[in-house]
């Protein structure tokens, strides 16, 4: 496997406060993560950092792959309520600036781009919903739309925070399908923040375990059966977590 | 109904009617195009931050001798980046960057005006707008700053309206949001600058919040919302100006009133219509 992200020994300071504190792991392509951690345990501000949104101060992040670069990541962040409910525009203008952004000189979408971003709203079942205003979409909507937008520019990586803390059971769980099939079977590498970890462990295929510093990176082989990970946790959650994710 | 006519048919035949009538719709425009922008960061406060700040340039180039437009242009520009400085390097609220800026602008403008000549008709009249001050060479400046604002937002559209939806998403893209941001504001400070002369300081800001809110009643797309507001900015400048010759009142004041009537007309009737 070749590696697409590497994050060695980052540290991300607001003010005096470490909220990342010596942080490394490797990303390979094709890698299913989730990120958990409890609440205040400096997600966001990881995804954010390696996404550039956030400065380091200390330490690095590389794209070692010349076929990933930074513009080339698609990014669904944790949704902030009520912050657009009045917002003037409509599904599809918002699914068409993840095209459009990345263009250059006078920007406008070609007949291709517009066929593109019909393909992606029928992929994530949103295409009826095209013409209405983003301030009228259900939770579950309005996160397929980010997605869609995320998607739309054949992103060779996605970064999900917590895309969805705000969605019932039935369409969380549609949501993961989606998510699954594009890391099968479009190659995709995928980091998907949670505070939930039983949610997302029977869809990921590695685990990384952030509270402001590395306590695990790994598969949930290894996770299962870390000593470590039985003292950090108990021995009941350990067990909890680890039997849904071979089970559910 | 036919004197009304009448009186319409004589305002058109004066100069200084038809020249506000021309700047006043394309500062209607600029405002209309920029107000989006601002209103849905929440930046509306800053258009009457800077209103104050090119009421005080404008008693300042009084005092000096000097042109208001060509003084108060840079000076607003400087006084819009000086905001967004203080509020980006000093760790200060945007809404009290303003209120800094644009208090002491104000302050200096009536500390240098009482000690010149004192508040004479010309000062008041940019306070309030009269279209009577407005000259040819105000007419020609008006109409390419609005055909450069206008031009500049339809150039960046969708970068603006990316930074606008979601600044994170936008710089993952590689757009500089900092830069779209202060290019917003600098066209606005320019806009403010032109627009003073109709509506005045006072009222400047309302020519960019009004015609954008009224137009977000109708919840339509983002196109579709700009061109909404443009047109009613546009009507409202007219039919503000007119009247205002007709019933002989100040030309800003009556602006901003029939803002107010369209706002609260489309506000009652998309709501009832539901």
């Amino acid at each position: 496997m070749r590696s697409v992200l590497e994050i060695k020994n980052v540290y991300v300071k607001y003010g005096n406060e470490a909220v990342l504190q010596n942080v490394s792991f490797t990303v390979e392509h094709g890698d299913y993560i989730g990120v958990v951690g409890p609440n205040g345990s400096g997600k966001t501000t990881m995804m954010k950092a390696l996404l550039g949104l956030v400065p380091v101060s200390g330490g690095a992040v590389i794209f070692p792959d010349k076929n990933l670069k930074k513009e080339n990541i698609g990014y669904v962040q944790q949704k902030q309520g009520g912050t657009d409910t009045n917002f003037p525009a409509t599904v599809r203008e918002i699914v068409s600036t993840g095209l459009i952004v990345h263009k250059k000189g006078i920007k406008y979408l070609t007949s291709q781009d517009k066929e593109r971003v019909d393909e992606i709203l029928g992929t994530l079942q949103i295409k009826d919903l095209q013409n209405k205003k983003v301030g009228h979409l259900s939770g579950g909507q309005y996160q397929r739309m980010l997605l869609a937008r995320a998607l739309v520019n054949r992103p060779g990586m996605l970064i999900l925070d917590e895309p969805a803390s705000a969605l019932d059971p039935k369409i969380r769980d549609d949501l993961f399908l989606i998510l699954s099939e594009l890391n099968k079977n479009q190659g995709i590498t995928i980091l998907f923040v949670s505070h939930d970890i039983g949610s997302i462990g029977k869809y990921t295929n590695k685990m990384l375990y952030l509270d402001r510093k590395v306590v695990f990176f790994g598969d949930y082989e290894q996770f299962c059966q870390s000593k470590d990970m039985t003292e950090y946790f108990g021995y009941e959650a350990q067990h909890n977590f680890c039997w849904r994710h071979n089970h559910e | 109904m036919n004197n009304i006519m009448m009186l319409l048919a004589e305002a058109v035949r004066y100069d200084f009617i038809t020249r506000a009538l021309v700047v006043g719709s394309f500062i209607a425009v600029s405002c209309s195009f920029l107000g989006i922008f601002l209103v849905l960061k929440r930046l509306s406060l800053i258009g009457d931050g800077l209103a104050h700040v090119s009421f005080g340039a404008v008693a300042i180039s009084m005092v000096l001798g000097a042109s208001p437009l060509f003084f108060t242009i840079p000076l607003v520009v400087i006084a819009s980046f000086l905001i967004l400085r203080l509020k980006e390097k000093a760790g200060i609220d945007g809404d009290a960057a303003i209120g800094l800026v644009s208090a002491t602008a104000v302050a200096i403008g009536v500390f240098l005006a009482s000690k010149g000549q004192g508040f004479n008709i010309d000062l008041f009249s940019y306070l309030f707008g009269n279209i009577l001050v407005i000259n040819n060479s105000d007419l020609y400046i008006s109409i390419i700053l609005s055909v450069f604002v206008t031009g500049s937002v339809l150039f960046f559209y969708h970068d603006i309206f990316a930074v606008t939806f979601d600044e994170d998403f936008a710089g993952i893209a590689g757009i500089k949001s900092k830069t779209i941001n202060n290019l917003v504001v600098l066209l606005t400070a320019v806009t403010i600058a032109v627009g003073i002369r109709i509506v005045g300081a006072m009222l400047i800001s309302s020519m960019i919040i009004f015609p954008v809110v009224t137009a977000l009643q109708f919840e339509k797309g983002f196109k579709q919302t700009i061109v909404i507001a443009a047109a009613v900015s546009v009507i409202c400048v007219i039919t503000g100006i007119l009247l205002s010759f007709i019933i002989n009142a100040p030309s800003g004041a009556t602006i901003v009133i029939m803002n107010s009537i369209m706002f609260i007309f489309i506000f009652v009737t998309t709501k009832i219509k539901g």
